[in-house]
């Protein structure tokens, strides 16, 4: 089995130096030019200026179990604001002040599946609510979400699921959201932390690796991709515009040396959002992310005392009602 | 357990026959002990039993092994001439106020025995005699000791002086203390008193500071042939008895002469070492059943005379006569004990068991889990105290009277009672924790013995002990709330009262009905004086909830 692992992490490491050949000139490469990147350039080189600019971001962290008649999941979300003045954080807020958990728990009883699309749903539909929130509340240059801006394919249900609703909220919450910061005049931001996107890679016939990887040997520090149109046969994208007209666009940014290009989505792109990117995401050598997000991650994160609580509690009150727990959580041996 | 080394030699001769080296192993589980290891002529072995102190020799070892081969049939009895010395015991007030002392005459002290010797009375006052706190052991040279009637009083720490071991120079009590490694080590057991335990001879000489040291002159046992003076003092009569004769035991068994010797308390004597025989009867149903097999009477009587039993057989009973100095034997499985030592647990043959049922956990244990949860929902972190505990924690310092289940043979006042709270075993925790951040808010789920008119009843308590500065009343009550609403209890009510252990106005009483059944509780913040007698310093609410399922 070892010997298995270490022949295919080989192999990965190998297709790294062929990505890196086929990555050489691709903004000049014609499969590159016929897309229809936003003021024409591809390639963008991102100066290094002070900039004064106001940004907030919501992050949220869950935990979901399951017992004998009924399935829940506790969600805890954070927003941050940060406030910079020629580059430098002058103030920042937090909302709520002290982040609590929020018990959920479905209506009906649902297949394992559906249960997981449920948490994720309902996690996602908290973080938009508390981001209208903070948006309708402040005057803002950013806003950025932790991943898509618009809802994951998994997440996509079909009509005759239990739980179908609850995607038709999430789409409402969605345009919702593009409604508040549209009125706000405050630019969403998606930064999806580990894309897995292939857009690119399959234009160069190298299907087996997704487009951060391809990007990174095409990218040098300090230099990004400029935001282009997602693709047109988008289900999930038709689902946004049988309601309201919504185009994604979608940019890279490569931070710095040691880490993968980050993709970035907008609706109402700008070329500064990459520099802004950028700025966020560079305080360390090796690891590309805005530290708005991470600073509303950190907060919303549930400890391992938070979720031990809870569970004590649903656990016990379970007990004194006589509701089991599953029998694979009470293996007598 | 206790650990002794025996000189293989010393111990072939007391025993008359060599130990193959094949049987070395095994040679010794008669006598409770493992072998563990072998250094030269030195046996290292483990006694795997803390009360039986008549083992923790070499003399105590041959004796059993003696007993389990036949060479000792039945119980061995032990009697001592009385000799003319006297021991005048003076007013002790409570250090070590029991003594026991004996003359041995004729004694061929070798290199071995005098390590023996040492280290059995080093065993004894160490294990037996909890490091010297409830008992301490000295021998002298008897040729140096003048006169016959021997003092053992309370000295004047300033005044009174002697040569310590080792020492040359006279110092007083207080210096001996002081400057002896002795009196450093165990000068803790005589902290608060002014006057200190002294032997003195009918010439006025200081022979030895009990429980600290002997004296550098008559205090001071050498190789040869001696006569030696040996005292015990400590806190029972009966304590200090058994290990006097434990030492003169060993002494007659190496051929020595022990005479016993008159302790005068004024108003009683007592003439030790006395040896004396205890009885006990144990149906024989009982024996078979502990056993598991049924064995003939004269099987039965054989087994129990290898471990130095007398026995009569008496209808279905069994009558068993054994020494007192077998402290151990409080109750006839010990006795049983002996006869599988005595049959061998090695020979017990293998048997699967027959039971066809599967194991759970009771009703009452799987709601008192279920309130820990709840407890660890509620936000508070659970820990577990002890349930035998003191009066003095329990009542004392909590400020009240009340009555407990109490231990009839307790081994220290710190575990006399049974618990009737558990809120002055966690303001214990909380002193032992005062170097850790606040807020600490703890709680337990454990039980305690309530003695009423009708007896004594075994409660489950919930008990939340929080502390930190601000810590009141309505936090501790939003709690109790908490786990009250959950437990869905009705008819519940609040009655301010009074109470010592907590503040006058911040203190009620809850009733309220659980599954139907009335139940109380109390919620409070602790009076500052309770806080004081804990030597706590910031503020603690409480609240103790009756919730055992009826």
């Amino acid at each position: 089995m070892y010997e298995q692992i270490r022949e295919k992490i080989k192999g990965v490491k190998d297709s790294f130096v062929l990505i890196t050949e086929k990555a050489k000139g691709i903004f000049d490469s014609s499969q590159i030019k016929d897309l229809k990147f936003i003021d024409s350039a591809a390639l963008i080189d991102i100066k290094n200026d002070k900039k004064t600019f106001s940004v907030g971001a919501v992050d949220s962290g869950f935990f979901s179990d399951s017992f004998v008649g009924f399935d829940f999941c506790f969600v805890k979300i954070s927003g941050s604001v940060f406030y910079y003045k020629n580059g430098k954080l002058e103030e920042n807020k937090r909302f709520p002040k002290n982040p609590l958990a929020v018990f959920f728990t479905p209506d009906a009883c649902l297949q394992k599946e559906e249960f997981e699309r449920y948490v994720s749903i309902t996690r996602i539909k908290q973080e938009l609510l508390l981001a209208r929130q903070i948006i309708e509340t402040n005057d803002l240059d950013y806003f950025l979400l932790d991943g898509s801006l618009i809802p994951h394919p998994m997440d996509r249900l079909k009509k005759d699921s239990e739980i179908y609703k609850e995607y038709q909220e999430l789409i409402s919450s969605y345009l919702t959201l593009y409604v508040a910061a549209e009125k706000k005049k405050t630019r969403l931001i998606g930064c999806v932390e580990d894309s897995r996107s292939n857009f690119f890679t399959k234009k160069f016939g190298l299907e087996k690796f997704n487009d951060s990887i391809f990007l990174n040997a095409a990218l040098n520090k300090k230099q990004g991709v400029n935001f282009f149109r997602a693709g047109e046969e988008n289900k999930i994208l038709d689902d946004l515009n049988a309601h309201k007209k919504v185009d994604l666009y979608v940019g890279y940014v490569k931070v710095n040396d040691y880490d993968l290009p980050l993709r970035i989505e907008m609706i109402d792109p700008c070329k500064e959002a990459i520099e802004v990117i950028y700025f966020l995401a560079s305080h360390t050598k090796n690891y590309s992310y805005p530290s708005v997000i991470i600073d509303a991650d950190l907060r919303a994160k549930l400890s391992p005392n938070e979720i031990n609580t809870v569970k004590a509690y649903i656990e016990g009150i379970s007990n004194i009602q006589g509701i089991k727990k599953l029998r694979r959580n009470r293996r007598p041996f | 357990m206790p650990k002794i080394d025996v000189s293989r030699s010393d111990l072939e001769s007391l025993l008359h026959y060599k130990i193959k080296d094949s049987e070395l192993e095994k040679f010794f589980l008669c006598t409770k002990c493992e072998v563990d290891g072998v250094d030269g002529d030195t046996i290292k072995l483990d006694i795997k039993d803390s009360n039986r102190p008549d083992l923790w020799s070499i003399e105590g070892v041959a004796r059993e092994i003696k007993k389990d081969n036949g060479e000792i049939k039945g119980l061995k009895e032990y009697s001592f001439e009385k000799s003319d010395y006297i021991v005048d015991v003076g007013d002790m007030k409570n250090i070590a106020k029991y003594v026991a002392a004996a003359v041995v005459k004729n004694v061929d002290i070798s290199d071995d025995f005098l390590i023996s010797l040492v280290n059995m009375q080093e065993k004894i006052a160490g294990s037996y005699g909890k490091k010297r706190s409830e008992l301490s052991m000295g021998m002298y040279d008897l040729n140096k000791i003048s006169g016959k009637k021997l003092k053992y009083f309370l000295g004047d720490k300033k005044t009174v002086k002697f040569a310590p071991l080792g020492f040359e120079k006279e110092m007083t009590l207080e210096e001996v203390l002081k400057n002896h490694k002795k009196g450093q080590e165990y000068g803790h057991l005589l902290a608060g008193f002014d006057k200190y335990p002294v032997w003195q001879d009918e010439k006025g000489k200081i022979m030895s500071m009990p429980p600290i040291v002997n004296s550098n002159d008559s205090g001071k046992v050498e190789v040869g042939k001696n006569d030696l003076f040996i005292e015990v003092t400590g806190i029972t009569q009966e304590k200090v008895n058994v290990a006097l004769l434990i030492v003169c035991m060993a002494f007659a068994d190496r051929g020595a002469k022990v005479e016993a010797i008159t302790v005068d308390y004024g108003k009683e004597k007592v003439v030790t070492p006395y040896f004396a025989k205890e009885k006990m009867e144990i149906s024989k149903q009982k024996i078979f059943d502990y056993i598991g097999m049924e064995i003939s009477e004269k099987d039965l009587i054989g087994l129990l005379e290898r471990k130095g039993y007398d026995v009569k057989i008496v209808k279905d009973k069994v009558v068993v006569e054994y020494p007192n100095y077998r402290v151990d034997i409080m109750h006839p499985v010990d006795v049983i004990e002996d006869i599988l030592i005595s049959i061998g647990y090695n020979t017990i043959k293998l048997e699967k068991v027959d039971v066809r049922s599967t194991g759970g956990l009771l009703d009452k244990t799987v709601w008192a889990d279920s309130l820990r949860l709840l407890g660890v929902g509620a936000g508070l972190q659970e820990i577990m105290t002890f349930t035998l505990t003191s009066k003095e924690k329990q009542f004392g310092k909590m400020k009240i009277k009340n009555k407990a289940v109490t231990i009839a043979n307790p081994m220290s006042e710190s575990i006399e009672i049974f618990r009737t709270s558990i809120v002055p075993e966690h303001l214990e925790f909380l002193v032992k924790n005062q170097h850790i951040s606040y807020p600490q808010n703890v709680f337990e789920v454990g039980k305690i013995l309530e003695e009423n008119d009708k007896g004594i009843l075994e409660k489950i308590f919930f008990t939340a002990t929080l502390c930190y500065e601000g810590v009141d009343y309505t936090y501790a009550k939003r709690l109790a709330e908490f786990v009250l609403n959950n437990l869905e209890v009705t008819d519940k009510k609040y009655t301010e009262f009074k109470h010592n252990s907590f503040i006058e106005g911040r203190v009620a009483k809850i009733e309220y009905k659980l599954n139907g059944k009335k139940k109380e509780g109390i919620i409070g913040e602790i009076n500052p004086e309770v806080l004081k007698n804990f030597n706590l310093e910031t503020p603690v609410a409480v609240f103790e909830l009756d919730l055992t399922p009826d």
